[in-house]
């Protein structure tokens, strides 16, 4: 599969596969719209710094062969299960700045199985935290007043109880 | 019961920001103040909770956010993405999570209780009623709408409730309804009849799913008044074009004022799943075909009277039938055993089913020295099924130990305790039994075939067994 260029927002190119880019849908409608009249060129992707794109990209090598996602990403199922798999599990250990970039880098160039194993991975930050740890874990201010928190707590008592 | 009833008390809460968020997703609409909305939502963490209401206004936010932020919150980066995509990390979380999520901020209190009114049920009290009425763009977010028996427990609550639904059916609250489910007594059935007549008369376009509770209390069919079914079915009229309904009561052996079985007429052309508990059949049921169902739920106590032959008449091309066999298979003394197997032998006239789930409460499925006899004697009414019965299709009958594990295998692909698999052999077919077992530290939990006819199967032990490749 021919080589091509990807453009990142700090001006760097990077050489990838097609087939592996092709995993963005945006690159591959792009793709599709010019054919072949800018071969050579790099696609610039203005929204995506060089360390980001490099990782997006390591992720759709790895993913080069996965089968096509199901038309109803919306569906039940996509919602209930946050198992993820080991090697996206690895892939997903960086620092909270970087997790939170590549999930807008796979929301901006529409690679959606890649924003679904973010977006897994945050949720399971949250998972089985306290309110508490929650605002440590995000760095998230408490903006209720101590009145509304006690209210709410009272209101929720029944939940956290099941 | 308590628990039901405080969990509504956890929406009113929410909405101290909502009119301001009414506000900014009107705003939005307007694209002359796009720009002002984004510098809004930059500049003023508390004012970012826009929850999209309709499809259209979910993508003018989509499009307006996914632009490249400017102002992205480098000291907090969760906070710092787009509205859609802190909804779909949020969406991952279970309804315990989400309560904790609204615990917070404000603004993720906006975001998960969106989302919980999204998932569960919304109780038909004045409470939820008040805040539908006074914040517009929650009433998208109804997915399925529920009258309890706990909140509705008397006639005058249901004739409330009657009364709530038929003002805000007409209004187009409930556009994106999905489900509904009404617990009934058999004391309000006027308030019943009122209430499944405003659905159906003001049924919206993805209304899909109906459960009905009938209680004990279902009332009885008087002696002196034989007619009264007559009368009472005249004045229903049920939601059509559904695909699943289920309907549930309680053992009874007295008759019934209403068919509630005609629920499944009005959906005969389209429903594909269908449920039905219920201790007995009366010859005033409907009989009418739903040849789509594919899938029937049925419960049938020991003691119960079987409507196996009804079913088979009434739902012809069954594939997948979930049968609620609370005693079958479980420990009786010998010679009570086989009478009562003979009843849930009755099944076998489900010609067309391939695949059977059996739940089962009774001991003996899990208890490692009852496990034979109750593996026994699930076999015994398995290869009836398929050698004497008409099950000519069957391919596998899969055997849970309680409800709950059956549901708890649907969410997480394990917890199956037997499963007979229907091997056919030039025509003739075996029943084999497989069950998950622990071999050995090396080779851990493996799946073992059994074939329960050898003499080691007698008593505590079915022999070694042929271990399976998984």
């Amino acid at each position: 599969m021919a080589p091509m260029k990807l453009l990142s927002s700090d001006n760097v190119e990077i050489e990838v596969e097609k087939e592996v880019a092709e995993r963005s849908v945006l690159i591959k409608n792009m793709l599709e719209d010019v054919g072949d009249t800018t071969v050579g060129a790099p696609i610039p992707i203005p929204n995506v710094n060089e360390g980001v794109l490099r990782k997006v990209i390591e992720w759709c090598e790895h993913h080069r062969n996965d089968p096509p996602q199901p038309a109803d990403e919306d569906s039940d199922s996509r919602k209930k299960s946050t198992d993820i798999e080991e090697w996206d599990q690895k892939f997903m250990q960086v620092d909270q700045e970087m997790l939170f970039e590549i999930i807008l880098a796979a929301n901006y160039l529409d690679i959606k199985p890649l924003l679904d194993v973010g977006c897994k991975t945050v949720a399971n930050m949250i998972k089985g935290k306290s309110p508490e740890e929650i605002r440590k874990t995000f760095n998230i201010q408490n903006d209720f007043t101590p009145e509304e928190e006690d209210q709410i707590r009272r209101e929720n008592e029944w939940a956290e109880d099941r | 019961m308590a628990n039901r009833k405080r969990k509504t008390a956890l929406v009113p809460f929410r909405r101290r920001t909502s009119k301001r968020t009414a506000a900014l997703v009107r705003t939005v609409h307007s694209r002359k103040r796009e720009t002002a909305i984004v510098r809004t939502v930059h500049s003023r963490k508390r004012e970012t909770a826009i929850v999209p209401t309709t499809k259209a206004s979910r993508g003018r936010l989509k499009t307006l956010r996914s632009r490249p932020r400017e102002g992205y919150d480098d000291f907090c980066p969760f906070l710092g993405l787009p509205s859609e995509l802190q909804l779909r990390i949020l969406s991952y979380c279970n309804f315990k999570t989400l309560v904790t999520v609204s615990l917070v901020s404000n603004h993720l209190r906006d975001i998960s209780l969106h989302l919980i009114w999204e998932t569960q049920p919304v109780d038909c009290i004045s409470r939820n009623m008040k805040q539908l009425d006074e914040h517009e763009d929650l009433r998208p977010a109804v997915r399925h709408l529920a009258v309890r028996k706990n909140t509705a427990p008397s006639a005058s609550r249901m004739l409330a409730v009657a009364k709530r639904l038929a003002v805000r059916f007409p209004k187009d609250y409930f556009s994106a309804l999905k489900e509904f489910s009404i617990d009934y007594h058999g004391g309000q059935s006027d308030h019943f009849i009122q209430i499944i007549n405003t659905l159906a008369k003001h049924q919206p376009r993805n209304f899909k799913t109906l459960n009905i509770g009938a209680l004990y209390k279902w009332s009885k069919l008087d002696d002196e008044d034989k007619n009264v079914v007559d009368k009472y079915h005249a004045n229903i009229t049920y939601p059509s074009g559904l695909t699943t309904i289920r309907i549930t009561s309680g053992f009874n052996r007295r008759t019934y004022k209403y068919d509630l079985t005609k629920a499944f007429d009005a959906s005969a052309d389209t429903l594909t799943t269908a449920e039905l508990h219920i201790g007995c059949w009366w010859p005033h049921l409907s009989m009418k075909q739903c040849p789509k169902v594919t899938t029937l739920s049925v419960r049938q106590e020991e003691y119960d009277i079987p409507v196996a032959p009804q079913m088979a008449i009434r739902f012809p091309n069954v594939e997948k039938l979930v049968l609620n066999a609370p005693r079958c298979g479980g420990f009786w003394p010998p010679h009570m055993m086989e009478a009562s197997l003979e009843r849930y032998q009755q099944w076998e006239v489900m010609s067309s089913v391939k695949h059977v789930t059996l739940i089962n409460e009774g001991a003996g499925m899990d208890h490692f020295t009852w496990r034979d006899a109750a593996a026994k004697g699930l076999k015994h009414i398995v290869t009836k099924w398929v050698t004497k019965g008409r099950m000519r299709n069957l391919e596998r009958v899969e055997c849970f130990s309680d409800p709950y594990d059956y549901y708890r295998e649907r969410r997480e692909g394990r917890y199956r305790s037997f499963v007979f698999v229907v091997k056919r052999d030039a025509g003739v077919p075996v029943v084999k039994c497989q069950m998950a077992a622990h071999l050995s530290k090396e080779e851990g939990r493996r799946i073992v075939e059994y074939d329960y006819d050898t003499p080691e199967a007698n008593g505590t032990g079915a022999g070694d067994g042929m271990v399976l490749d998984q």
